[in-house]
């Protein structure tokens, strides 16, 4: 298991963007359903899905889903 | 970015919750059925006629059995032992032989004697031979599979 609660990482690197949750879900081929369970942390994405939404944030999987000291 | 296929347009999470809920569909028709063959069985309908849930039944088993084994996989919660099937065969032998004699002394009202209630322990020892069988084979198949499974990839040299 990668995340454990909610995943502000993700939600912060999108703002940074300017992206909304739908733009990105659109982006990753997602429902927005679905990335509202991954930021808020009730669904643990598989590292096929965690690689997509990194490569469209440009963040790496450490810092999107890596574990906080 | 992940792509959906023309034959899924769900994306990973939802695709897991529809697997979850056919997954619950599945053992709700299974034991709806298994109860509904138990009560027709109760109140007297002959084997004949709930020859088709049967039919399904005995498939649905099979497929399950055959596919589980297949992966080399075995319950969630049970393990693989002598002991846990020899457990498990109990339970179908007296439902089936709890049954059996509520069908013949409460329902078609046949006088309390011994001589139908040997016939009762005898269906009884036969189910439990059968299930005992069944399971163990299973085990030994699963077993088999799980070694072979365990065997292949990259750490075989």
């Amino acid at each position: 298991m990668i995340l454990i609660g909610r995943n502000l990482k993700i939600k912060i690197a999108r703002v940074e963007l300017d992206m909304t949750q739908k733009a990105l879900a659109e982006a990753v081929g997602i429902s927005r359903q679905t990335m509202n369970a991954i930021e808020q942390g009730d669904y643990n994405p598989t590292i096929r899905l965690c690689r997509a939404i990194c490569k469209v944030l440009g963040k790496t999987l450490d810092e999107l889903f890596g574990e906080e000291d | 970015m992940m792509r959906k296929t023309s034959k899924n347009n769900l994306d990973e999470m939802q695709d897991s919750r529809l697997l979850k809920i056919e997954e619950t569909g599945l053992w709700l028709a299974f034991w709806g059925l298994t109860a509904a063959m138990l009560i027709q069985f109760v109140i007297g309908t002959t084997l004949k006629e709930i020859a088709g849930e049967a039919a399904v039944l005995v498939i649905l088993s099979v497929y399950i059995a055959f596919t589980t084994v297949k992966n080399g996989l075995w319950t969630r919660s049970w393990s693989p032992t002598k002991r846990t099937n020899m457990l498990c065969s109990f339970v179908p032998a007296a439902i089936l032989g709890g049954i059996h004699g509520v069908r013949r002394f409460l329902i078609l009202g046949e006088p309390f004697s011994f001589k139908p209630l040997w016939g009762i322990l005898i269906v009884m020892a036969a189910v439990y031979a059968l299930c005992f069988a069944l399971l163990e084979l299973l085990r030994v198949l699963y077993r088999k599979r799980r070694d072979q499974l365990e065997e292949t990839g990259d750490e075989r040299e």
